[in-house]
């Protein structure tokens, strides 16, 4: 793992409630930024007392333990003393470790902050598109082994630039590696080392007729449940990190780490003819179910920690949280902006 | 969507290493064997004690495993009791089998970081994870030749039950769980005289006699009725609103503070204030709406395998972390069924002081002391 350095922190916060004040933020390189820069926003958090709810962007496994992350809140405490923070669990196996590590935690996949409202099936017609059986939607990276897709003859590719050196070198690799894959980068005209808007990438998974996630270990993989809010049904390894949450219906496969295994169970879900509307409408349910326990849970820790019986104002405030992450400095200004609407708000 | 699973058959008996003797499911009691080598266990705490440690310490066999894992839910709401009580029921159960892994089945998330903060693993199991929806279903022949009302209220007799704010719904039937004691009867009473207008179901069916009722005839009621009520405000999870749900019923409740709101969340369910207007207004509302009961069931049943699914993961990550074994469990068959035997032996326990109660309520009185 990188050593944090607040010189490029980068990450996402949201000021849910001003008062009592109740915040969402991401955890980046084992730091709770927002904590962190906390003392530049005293008029947010210069409070006895707060509730910080935390979002990790990688699964708790071998590089992220659940004690690691108790030294986190450890260190986000000293910075705001007083206040609570407590943590997401992608899943219950998660909780079982955050709690087994003493660490308060709620089960929250953050696969729910997904907007649902633009990962949708259909979508606007793009042109030099023709259809694909496979899109692999994953940032050129090792982890996201892209080789497991080496037996998928018509396959798309959806991807950003790898972090940290080497980018380009990365990118070729698995262009020579995937020699038959297109790239809906540069059918778009996006450049390989860009990312494309979500909007632009729900457009071409209307073009694709499945879905593919292939990492052994990583976060949630938003794009898993991007798939199948789009209607395309899912092919996985195993994994850890918490998509396999959503993997309980008929048109999820989850297979050995073995690129046949990977095509094969393609072309069994493809000869199955899911309806998109139907897997939709599935994966909708379970995430509306998530989101309205999501919301329990945050009115009770509201609750419990703050003495507050406000309540949020449904799941709007989160919706989207961590679809972008800013530097500090930007992150904090939207904070300072948040705080002076909703002090707006309040005012007689 | 996938269910839970094939049935393996789940291990029942331990046989100790020191003595040979082979425990059946008879003697062990309230505890529940899910399996062996690992050794797993189920039981359920109550405010004052935990079955696991009087298994512990009645039949050592129980702690004679190496590696062993056993899993504690509680019968009561942890937040309202205290989690001091809790500490010192978890301690003694740490002196029991100093070796042995615990792991909490909170019914929420709170309740499971009040119990991670006593040193104790937690995973939120709700209660409609055991919801048999075998027993819960809707009928094709439904009342058999009951009356039909608009609102059904499944609850003990007791004040927390608050069935008071069910006082403006005409047709109303009431169901009573729970024991025949004295202080019942004083509760049935007051019930009585808030409520004038409802059935009691357990008297009608025992011809004016408290009648404690099986799960089928329970059923049969759910099926004559419109609407499903949950109004407490203090329950540990209410067992009683995933059957109604399982059943086809549409419910109306009050801000649930408990583990029953997790399945709360579809349009076939209302939270109201609590106002007795407001709740007769809204068992109207959904009574007039003619809903499917299929599709309310399909509903629940979607998200009861969603959970179990989540469990299931939850349990052998435990499995994984805490004893070294891959797979604990293919599915969650073995959890259920065993939870579905501490509530036969609770019921089986109740009928039993009921009947006492009846013949003789002085040896009731002093049974119980």
């Amino acid at each position: 793992m990188p050593k944090p350095d607040p010189n490029n922190a980068w990450f996402d916060a949201r000021l849910i409630s001003l008062d009592p004040l109740v915040t969402v933020s991401s955890i980046e390189n084992g730091m709770v930024w927002m904590a962190e820069f906390a003392k530049e926003s005293p008029e947010i958090f210069d409070r006895r007392s707060g509730l910080h709810f935390l979002s990790t962007t990688w699964g708790i496994g071998s590089d992220i333990t659940a004690s690691s992350l108790a030294h986190t809140v450890e260190r986000a405490c000293r910075c705001l003393p007083g206040h609570h923070f407590i943590l997401f669990a992608s899943d219950e196996g998660e909780q079982f470790e955050l709690s087994n590590a003493g660490v308060d935690c709620i089960v929250c996949n953050s696969s729910i902050f997904v907007d649902e409202r633009i990962w949708r099936p259909g979508g606007s017609q793009l042109n030099g598109f023709q259809t694909f059986d496979a899109v692999y939607n994953a940032r050129l990276m090792a982890y996201k082994r892209h080789e497991l897709a080496a037996g998928i003859p018509s396959l798309l590719l959806v991807h950003a630039a790898p972090f940290g050196e080497g980018m380009e070198a990365e990118y070729l690799r698995v262009k020579n590696m995937l020699p038959n894959a297109v790239s809906a980068n540069e059918l778009l005209g996006v450049e390989w080392f860009d990312q494309m808007t979500p909007e632009n990438v729900s457009d071409t998974l209307a073009y694709a007729r499945c879905g593919l996630a292939l990492s052994r270990e990583e976060g949630v993989m938003k794009a898993s449940v991007e798939y199948m809010l789009c209607g395309l049904p899912v092919v996985s390894t195993r994994s850890m990190g918490g998509r396999d949450r959503y993997y309980v219906f008929p048109f999820t496969k989850v297979v050995d780490d073995d690129r046949d295994a990977v095509a094969a169970a393609v072309r069994e879900v493809l000869s199955m003819q899911f309806d998109r509307a139907a897997i939709r409408q599935a994966i909708a349910g379970l995430i509306a179910f998530d989101r309205h326990n999501f919301l329990l849970a945050v009115a009770r820790a509201i609750d419990k920690h703050l003495g507050s019986t406000a309540r949020i104002d449904g799941f709007g405030p989160f919706r989207g949280f961590k679809k972008r992450f800013h530097k500090s400095d930007t992150a904090m200004s939207a904070l300072s902006e948040r705080a002076a609407e909703l002090a707006g708000e309040t005012m007689p | 969507m996938r269910g839970p699973g094939g049935d393996r058959p789940v291990a029942t008996t331990l046989q100790s290493a020191k003595t040979g003797e082979s425990l059946t499911e008879a003697s062990l009691g309230a505890l529940q064997i899910l399996r062996t080598e690992p050794l797993v266990t189920l039981s359920l705490i109550d405010k004052s004690h935990a079955g696991l440690t009087e298994a512990l310490h009645s039949v050592p066999a129980h702690a004679e495993p190496k590696k062993a894992l056993h899993l504690l839910r509680s019968k009561w709401n942890v937040e309202k009791t205290g989690a001091g009580g809790l500490a010192s029921i978890l301690a003694m159960l740490r002196q029991s089998a100093p070796d042995h892994c615990l792991l909490y089945l909170a019914h929420h998330d709170h309740e499971a970081s009040v119990v991670a903060r006593l040193g104790i693993p937690s995973i939120t199991v709700n209660d409609g994870v055991f919801t048999d929806t075998s027993i819960w279903r809707p009928m094709s022949q439904s009342s058999g030749g009951l009356v039909h009302h608009t609102a059904v209220y499944n609850a003990r007799p007791e004040r927390s039950q608050r069935h008071e704010l069910a006082g403006q719904i005409p047709s109303l039937l009431l169901i009573f769980g729970g024991s025949a004691s004295a202080d019942r009867d004083d509760d049935l009473e007051r019930i009585r005289s808030i409520l004038p207008q409802a059935t009691f179901a357990n008297h009608s069916i025992g011809d004016g006699v408290y009648k404690r009722l099986e799960h089928d005839v329970t059923n049969r009621l759910y099926n004559s009725v419109s609407v499903g009520l949950a109004l407490s405000d203090e329950d540990g999870g209410m067992p009683s609103s995933n059957g109604y749900l399982a059943a086809g019923l549409p419910i109306v409740s009050t801000e649930p503070m408990d583990g029953r709101g997790r399945y709360y969340g579809f349009p076939f369910v209302q939270i109201v204030k609590d106002d007795p207007l407001a709740i007769a207004a809204a068992v109207n509302e959904l009574a007039n709406r003619n809903l499917d009961r299929t599709r309310i069931r399909e509903a629940f049943m979607q998200v009861q395998d969603f959970d179990r699914h989540s469990v299931l993961g939850a349990l052998n990550r435990a499995g994984r972390a805490l004893l070294e074994t891959e797979t604990l469990f293919n599915d969650v068959t073995p959890l259920v069924h065993a939870m579905a035997r501490i509530s036969k032996m609770t019921d089986d326990l109740v009928k039993v002081q009921n009947r006492i109660a009846r013949s003789d309520p002085e040896a009731s009185a002093s049974a119980k002391a």
